[in-house]
């Protein structure tokens, strides 16, 4: 995954909000994951709106970190949840037809 | 059906990602697929129990359709071991349900409730359902509901306990939800839910709009409240007995170098058996694996 990296949430993954960050079931291989932190829901709420960079950069205007330092952890974050089969990095052509305009970003 | 709808209206809201029905048996409501649909429309995936009596072509071409997953009990490899405990005849037809289902493509899990007069028939268990194109589920035996009153009489041994870990590490294909965590206290962690979820992932809710913890502790003491009173997205938020469950570390496990691997064992257990949520698992393996007590 790299800052110019555009990703999306497979079908049949689903996710929401907890108190100590965020659970995501797979239904796949009906597999819960526990996210410690409420960033990682936020970046799977953005799949496929941009760009690690768009999304790091809006995360910023949204006053969630500064920009050196919400760039390490979003990249970070997101290399685990790859790792996990939870994300995965669109490529080429794919990423140019998934893209959709970027949210306004809650201060989650 | 209006009750129904509202309550899984209130579901999707919470973004509640699937929901178990059981029973009794679900295939009873005249209105099953109806609700199966109106559910899986709001983004709700449905998994279901049945005995299997019920299970027709038909049937199985509807639970096709609609992707579900199906769990069909079955408590023994044979009819001698099932029927006592299930019914005279039910043996064959649950069977006969898992081989219509699977002939249908439908993912099926047989699940079976494990005692101390089943557990020696795992082996025989694992290759029925495998060969029929199930997967095996193993479940524990919880001290709630008609079990109560003969728990301590059915319920396996320390040493068959010990014994059935090892099977499970063998047999990771085999799925047990969070039945036998208490168990990883013996070595490495079994696959599946590592820790209680009740009040904190999961919880129950009766025919009747009661909601408690999890399905192991239907006992009146333990209702958090009513659906018909206000919503499950209410209770979930305000019940203090969520709470209570999602804070609580026995006071038994205080020390306990095997805390960390069973996070003390089923509380609903626990708690129906000591009448307290302050002990350890009645199973507690901790004397097996630490040498203690």
């Amino acid at each position: 995954m790299q800052v110019d990296s555009q990703y999306t949430v497979p079908t049949g993954v689903q996710f929401r909000y907890e108190d100590f960050g965020g659970v995501v079931y797979r239904r796949q291989d009906d597999r819960l994951f526990f996210l410690n932190s409420r960033l990682a829901v936020t970046l799977l709420e953005m799949a496929g709106k941009g760009t690690v960079m768009e999304i790091t950069a809006a995360l910023q205007n949204a006053n969630i970190g500064d920009k050196s330092t919400i760039e390490a952890v979003v990249l970070k974050t997101l290399s685990s949840l790859e790792e996990l089969g939870i994300i995965y990095e669109l490529a080429g052509r794919q990423a140019e037809t998934t893209r959709t305009n970027l949210p306004d970003v809650a201060n989650h | 059906m209006d009750e129904i709808k509202t309550f899984l209206d209130d579901l999707a809201a919470m973004k509640v990602f699937y929901i178990n029905v059981g029973g009794g048996e679900p295939l009873l409501h005249p209105q099953f697929f109806s609700l199966v649909d109106y559910a899986q429309q709001r983004g709700i995936y449905i998994q279901f129990s049945t005995n299997g009596l019920l299970v027709d072509r038909s049937t199985a071409s509807a639970i096709w359709e609609r992707k579900l997953r199906v769990q069909v009990s079955l408590d023994g490899w044979n009819s001698a071991t099932n029927d006592p405990i299930r019914g005279t005849g039910v043996f064959n037809q649950a069977v006969r349900a898992v081989q219509l289902l699977r002939e249908q493509d439908v993912v099926v899990s047989v699940n079976s409730v494990v005692t101390g007069f089943n557990i020696q028939e795992l082996d025989q268990m694992y290759q029925l359902v495998t060969g029929m194109g199930a997967r095996l589920r193993l479940s524990r035996l919880r001290p709630s509901g008609r079990a109560i009153e003969r728990w301590r009489e059915l319920t396996p041994s320390k040493e068959q306990y010990r014994n059935l870990y090892q099977w499970l590490v063998r047999h990771p294909d085999v799925t047990t939800g969070d039945s036998f965590f208490f168990l990883s206290v013996l070595g490495e962690s079994l696959p599946g839910l590592n820790y209680c979820g009740a009040g904190k992932l999961t919880c129950s809710v009766d025919p009747q709009g009661d909601i408690y913890p999890c399905p192991f502790t239907i006992d009146p003491s333990l209702i958090v409240g009513n659906i018909r009173e206000k919503p499950l997205s209410r209770w979930w938020t305000e019940s203090e007995l969520f709470t209570q469950i999602g804070m609580q570390q026995p006071e038994g496990c205080h020390n306990c170098p095997g805390y960390s691997q069973c996070q003390g064992g089923c509380r609903g257990a626990s708690y129906l058996v000591h009448g307290n949520w302050n002990q350890p698992d009645p199973d507690c393996m901790r004397g097996e694996a630490y040498g203690c007590d």
